[in-house]
């Protein structure tokens, strides 16, 4: 599916560096993300959870702000 | 009642909801980048007041029951992956031109079950009175099908840009004509042409049973089918005045629920029928040169057909499960 997509995007060059770091930081916001989505599903106690999941977003946000645009934030 | 204008404030937030991401699906068939985000603008304001109602069952449960609260919360929390997933993924790949890119369906999904659970909390505090046509239920089961059919808008907009762009009338900006090498591929964002037919008939099929399923109501999928081409031909009309790229709007897609609400029950006779008339229609359109539509071609009738009939009938073995599992229950 992949190939298929890459023929409708624009090739820009990027750092490969970077790139790692963000992969990194997805990692930690799916992750913290699942947990959450299961105890809310679960009906259990989130606060934790929700803590950590927070965190998660808050640092994948700042760098996006950081290393792209304030209006990435939007979606 | 305080409870009905919990609920049209979550109906303004979707709606909100609904005219960015119509506005970005033009916007993006005539500019790449955008200086202020205008669209994504519009749809956080539908985003942040949703997020302002949660907010408020969160500190006080008031009008939704918990499970109804969390299933929206997991709709918002997902919608907040979705963003930097985006992100990481335009920096490897570039900006995608297509709806149907896998980190966009995040999106789709998140407020599918944003809306999912709204309209969850609204029938279970309503659960009283009957639902009916004139309720809110219309708007919910609108939004659900607006959001399931989002990633059509792709096939929508593109037929109207790529007849523009082989007839050299294109009004997209050079910055977008200088990035395509292969427009039947491109502008249509890369899915296969029978996606479009059949996509479409799975989610009307599949949404209107469950409709009919929960709501024991035959006209809501049809007035929530009726308003949805409604609201999209009022959009047409805003781009059209504004220069803006228009899109299809899928008007034979009525054909599904109408068919079902004539046959007062989802067998799988009412889906054939509903999604071969949809097609058969759709098609005497396009080959007639009636109106602009995605390309399609007669043989897509054969899978249509067949997805068509097999919803309702996998629906009512799902029920049959339900039942029997019910009846083995020690009393």
């Amino acid at each position: 599916m992949i190939p298929l997509y890459l023929l409708h995007v624009t090739a820009v060059e990027h750092s490969e560096g970077l790139l790692w770091t963000f992969v990194t930081c997805n990692i930690f916001v799916v992750t913290s993300g699942i947990i959450f989505m299961y105890k809310l599903f679960t009906q259990k106690k989130v606060r934790v959870a929700g803590i950590a999941f927070g965190i998660a977003l808050a640092i994948n946000y700042i760098l996006i702000a950081i290393f792209g645009d304030p209006f990435d934030l939007l979606g | 009642m305080k409870l009905l204008k919990y609920y049209r404030l979550w109906v303004i937030a979707f709606l909100l909801k609904f005219i960015g991401s119509a506005w970005d699906a033009s916007y993006h068939f005539k500019y790449l980048f955008e200086e202020y985000s205008i669209p994504h603008i519009v749809n956080t304001l539908g985003f942040a007041l949703g997020g302002v109602l949660l907010f408020q069952e969160w500190r006080r449960s008031q009008y939704m029951d918990k499970f109804s609260r969390n299933l929206i919360t997991i709709g918002y929390a997902l919608f907040l992956i979705g963003i930097p997933l985006d992100f990481t993924y335009h920096i490897a790949y570039g900006i995608d031109l297509t709806t149907w890119s896998p980190t966009h369906f995040i999106y789709y999904i998140a407020t599918a079950i944003m809306i999912f659970g709204v309209w969850r909390g609204y029938y279970l505090y309503t659960r009283d009175i009957k639902p009916a046509w004139k309720s809110m239920h219309t708007w919910f089961a609108m939004f659900l099908l607006e959001c399931l059919m989002f990633p059509n808008m792709q096939q929508e907009n593109g037929a109207i840009s790529y007849d523009q762009f082989i007839n050299g009338k294109s009004i997209a900006s050079q910055e977008i004509l200088d990035l395509i090498s292969d427009p039947a591929s491109q502008i249509f964002g890369g899915i296969p042409e029978f996606v479009y037919p059949i996509y479409s008939v799975l989610m009307v099929t599949l949404l209107t049973v469950l409709i009919i399923r929960i709501c024991r109501d035959f006209t809501i999928p049809v007035t929530a089918a009726v308003l949805y081409i409604l609201l999209r031909f009022v959009g047409k009309a805003i781009f059209a005045a504004v220069g803006y790229p228009t899109s299809y709007v899928p008007i034979t897609l009525i054909l599904i629920p109408l068919v079902f609400f004539l046959f007062k029950k989802t067998s799988w006779l009412a889906g054939l029928t509903g999604s071969v008339a949809y097609f058969l229609v759709l098609f005497a359109i396009h080959k007639f040169d009636i109106l602009i539509t995605p390309p399609i071609e007669l043989w897509e009738i054969i899978p249509v057909a067949i997805i068509g009939a097999l919803v309702p009938v996998v629906n009512s073995l799902v029920r049959s499960q339900q039942a029997i599992k019910k009846d083995k229950q020690p009393a």
